[in-house]
Order: structure tokens, then sequence, then C-alpha cells
């Protein structure tokens, strides 16, 4: 069953375009990762699900529904984390949710969902008083309320520690595997590596790459970059390196040089230079990261278009 | 009934930022200073309290200024306030239709202001009761009712207008400016029409003379006293044209309550939450 289904959405603010013929379908289950910097149209997107805007052009449904005629229905179904929010000031974390359940008609313990996003303590505290990280803790609790069947949440990781970005990406597992569809933003992609399903990169108002983490690497011939820190680098052993299979993109240093290799390549460099006049101190070897990866993709796209 | 929610949750912050505290404390000291006050000034100039305008009723006129500015002064940030901040988006990503937003928010500051109408009338009434003055108790009941309808007008005037604009920027401002139009401008500008259309002799005098009074009887404040004047038993003026008569005034006030709110609605609907 499908979840969430853009079609040809096209958001125009006056001259500029935030997002151009974007399709997108999630589908049940999904934990679907929406990658892009910012700017990119993440919120813009999730703005539309949410019916706080229009799209210019397109047809955007959650549940089969459109998401404008049949808004309030359909947010019943969902919880939301947005972007951009303001907590009541005056209400107390458990107020807040008490407003949640009863908005939602739901019956859920205020208690129980503040334990598990971890801010129990705050519970009668006013939200004015609370850090970045609790005021996010508490929004993904009220998300949390009714179990709904899609969670849309804009940047989650926004203000939480390394730790709390980890308890967030629990709590979606968890959400996930009671059944519940995720749809999450982010511009960091190593938050959504994880745990994602499948990744969508958002550049300019379009979607650039979409597939899990697995074929998006492979799709960028990713490489290994080996570092060898030699004592001297020579005209030499650079042709040397440069001549050995797999290896490409070469770079040198002072007393460094280092190379993109192929698989199973690292040996046939380290013994050519072994085998050269200068002496090889140490090496590394680091994979790309899924951040390179990420960099790869978006800064391609705008030279692309540049 | 998401709307009751929201009616619901503006009455409960309200008591709790003591928000309804202070309105009734207002409105006490403004219903009991004033029966004071009136009471005091006619027996000193009438000798007795006179039997055919008991002080209570005499509260007309200063309502006539303190309704439309706590009404008003109540309502005027109720959604552009939460719209600047961004709970707006906490609220809406719950299942409530913008349409119950706005619906829910007048109804919990009009049950605010009128709850608050009601005990300043209460206190109002024993203290005239205290001062030996006379107290008709019809009067008094269609004078606190329609009192209500008053500040609900004015509250539906301010959250209508809430809901239509984007920044809080210069709020303060127009709040101000509301409560001055319909408490000194209107006469004002209705007398300046009146001028306007014999300076171009606009039509028959009767015309000039009847548009003028149209204008008039449409303030919200006018369709307080002449529904009131057809409630009331001491005070029975039936004008020669239909604007004029009491039931008139009943549908101004409608208007005033129905309108506001449903062009709020509207510009709500179609905007653009970013």
């Amino acid at each position: 069953m499908t979840v969430i289904k853009l079609d040809g959405i096209t958001k125009k603010f006056g001259s500029v375009t935030a997002l151009d013929n974007l399709d997108l379908t999630v589908e049940k289950g999904e934990i679907y990762g929406f990658l892009g910097p910012n700017g990119s149209g993440k919120s813009t997107t999730i703005n539309i699900l949410l019916d706080f805007i229009q799209p210019t052009n397109g047809q955007a449904t959650l549940f089969g529904q459109d998401v404008h005629t049949n808004s309030a229905a359909i947010r019943d179904r969902i919880g939301v984390l947005p972007d951009a929010y303001d907590t009541y000031d005056r209400l107390t974390g458990r107020q807040h949710l008490e407003f949640t359940i009863e908005s939602k008609g739901a019956s859920d313990d205020p208690m129980e969902l503040l334990e598990r996003v971890g801010i129990p303590e705050a519970a009668d505290r006013t939200a004015d008083g609370y850090s970045k990280g609790m005021t996010q803790r508490l929004v993904l609790s009220m998300a949390l309320v009714g179990d709904p069947d899609l969670l849309i949440l804009d940047e989650p990781s926004t203000g939480l520690d390394p730790n709390g970005a980890r308890e967030m990406r629990e709590i979606i597992m968890e959400q996930n595997q009671r059944g519940a569809t995720i749809f999450f933003s982010s511009h960091i992609m190593e938050q959504v590596e994880a745990i994602c399903d499948r990744v969508g990169i958002l550049s300019n108002g379009t979607l650039i790459a979409e597939d899990s983490i697995h074929e998006l690497r492979q799709q960028m011939d990713t490489k290994t970059t080996l570092t060898l820190v030699v004592s001297d680098v020579t005209p030499a052993v650079v042709d040397a390196v440069q001549n050995c299979t797999g290896v490409s993109n070469v770079t040198t240093g002072n007393d460094q040089i280092s190379v993109s290799i192929a698989d199973g390549s690292k040996a046939a460099v380290i013994n050519t230079i072994e085998s050269s006049a200068v002496e090889l101190q140490d090496f590394s070897t680091s994979e790309a990261s899924l951040e390179d990866l990420f960099t790869a993709y978006t800064t391609e796209q705008t030279e692309g278009s540049a | 009934m998401s709307w009751s929610v929201i009616a619901k949750k503006e009455l409960r912050d309200a008591s709790r930022s003591r928000r309804l505290f202070a309105l009734i404390v207002t409105f006490v000291l403004f219903f009991a200073g004033a029966a004071f006050v009136i009471i005091k000034v006619m027996n000193t100039f009438g000798g007795n309290v006179s039997p055919e305008t008991p002080a209570i009723l005499s509260l007309t006129i200063p309502l006539g200024i303190f309704l439309p500015a706590v009404g008003i002064f109540s309502g005027y940030r109720s959604i552009v306030g939460e719209r600047e901040s961004g709970s707006l988006k906490l609220l809406l990503s719950l299942p409530h239709s913008r349409t119950d937003v706005v619906l829910g928010k007048f109804l919990g500051r009009t049950a605010l202001v009128g709850s608050a109408t009601l005990i300043g009338f209460l206190v109002g009434g024993i203290v005239t009761v205290a001062l030996g003055a006379e107290l008709p108790i019809v009067d008094y009941l269609s004078l606190i009712v329609l009192s209500v309808v008053l500040g609900a007008a004015f509250v539906s005037i301010s959250v209508g207008f809430s809901a239509s604009i984007r920044s809080e920027d210069l709020i303060v401002f127009i709040g101000f400016g509301l409560v001055l139009l319909f408490t000194m401008l209107w006469g004002v500008l209705t007398s300046l029409i009146g001028m306007l259309l014999r300076r171009y002799d606009l039509g028959s005098q009767t015309f000039q003379a009847d548009i003028v009074s149209f204008i008039r009887a449409l303030n919200p404040q006018r369709g307080f006293n002449s529904a009131y004047s057809s409630l009331s038993m001491l005070n029975n003026t039936s004008g020669d044209v239909f604007w004029q008569e009491g039931w008139f005034g009943f549908i101004v006030l409608a208007f005033w309550i129905v309108v506001p709110l449903a062009f709020g609605m509207w510009r709500f609907n179609r905007t653009e939450l970013t």
C-alpha cells in the first residue's frame, strides 16, 4: 500500500522554484530518508504534505487521500515533528501531551511518553525553560500520541547531542517495528545511513537520486582512499604508483601520496613503493563516507546545472 | 468537535496564566466603580435616584467604550501570535481544521470575556442594591445578555482580524486603531460622509440623512443600544425607518459576530503557513 505519493509537485514562491516536478512514493512500512542540503526543498515538501502550503502544480496524497481536501482526517493518522515550530511557553510538558491526546482522541499516558523520550523529570515544568534538545524530545513524544500510521519528522536530530540522536534513531526503529511508516528529512547523511530502507536526495527542488544506501554507493563507484606517508615524493615513485592497476586520482602532498584504489589493489601499491627508492613510513586507508557520497551527488548536480 | 478542544484549551490557558483572573478583576472594578459613581452622582444632583433611568442601566454609555476595548484586546493576538511564534505549526499538525482553529479561538475568548462580564454585572448589581438604588430585574438581565453578545461581536472582529494577517508587526497599533474606530471614529467618519454628500449635493436631503443614519446604525454599539431599547420597558422608542427600529439592532449584532469571523476563516483557509 502506498502511504505517501507526490505526483509532479511544483512549488513556486514568486519567481523562485522551490520544488520542480517532484515525484516521490513511500510504501507502507518503509523508513524513508529525505536528504538534501539546507534550502533544497525538504521542508517545502513536508509543508505540502501537512497542507501548510499548497503546490503550484501536481497532486500530493497521503493514504490515497488528497492532502488538501482531507487534511484534518489525514492528520488524525500521522504524527509530526515539524520544523521552525514553537511550543506553548506557559504549558508544561505534561499539558502539551494532554492537549495532544485530547485533540487526537487518544488514550495514551503522558508520563509513559515522556519516559519514552527521556524527559520524565521535566513533566511539570513549563516548556519555556526547556533546552532545544528537551523541546525536540517533547515534540517527538507528541508525535507518538495515538500510535500514528505515519511519522513525518523534519530534521528530528536538530538540537540533540550524539546520544540523543541515537535515542531518536532507536525510537524510529521501534515505531517502524510497530508497523509505522517513517518519513524523515535530514541534511546529515550519517543519520539516515543506519536505519533507512530507502534514501532520496533532493537538490534544488529535484530528486537527484533515490535508492537504498548500498545501491547509491555502488552507483557512485566510490573507492577507498589510500594515503601513503613517504620519505620523499619523487616523480619516479608517483609515476610507478600511477601505473599500478586499479589506481586512480593520485594527489601528492609534502611527504604523502593519496590515491583512490579499487578493491584488492592496496597490496600492489604498497609493494610498488617498497621496491622503489623512497621509504614508506606509514599508510592508512579510508572508505568513502556517505558524507562524501552525498557531497559528490549534490555538488555534481550544482556543477551540472551551472 | 475539534473546535471545542481548542476553545477549552483557550479557557484553561487563560485561567492558568491568570489572564482570566485579571480580566474578572478589571470587570468587577469597572462595574462596581461605575455603579458607585453613577449612584453617588445622581444622589448629589437629583437628591434621589431617578426612577426613569436606574443606575445600573446608565452603564450603557461606559460599556460602549469598555467592551470594544476588552473584546478587541482579548482576541487580536490569538491567531497571528501563534503564527509568528510557530506554535501554530504544532496546533495544525494535530487533526484540527483551520476553520476549527478560528472557531475554537473565538468561542474560547468569548467565553472568557463573557464570564468576566457576568461576574462584573453581578458585583455591579450587588453594589447597586447595597447603595439602596433600584435594580429593575428584567432590564438588568437583558443588559447582561446584550453585553455578552456585544463582547462576542468585538471578539469576533479581533479574532477574524488576527486570522487574516501575516505578522504581528503592527498589531498593537491595529488593536488601538480598531478600538478607536468603533468607539470614536465611526461617528466622525459618518459625519464626514454626510458632509461630503452635502458638499457634492448627491441625492436629496432625505437621502443624505438616511445614508448617514444608516451607517451610524451599523455600528455594533448602536446595534447594542437599539436592541436594548427594544427590550427595555423604560425606553421604547421606535424610528420612522426600519434601521432605527429595535429589531435591526439584533441584526447588526449578528452581522458583527458572523461576518468578521467568516472573513477570518476564509482568509486563514487560503493562507500559506511557512
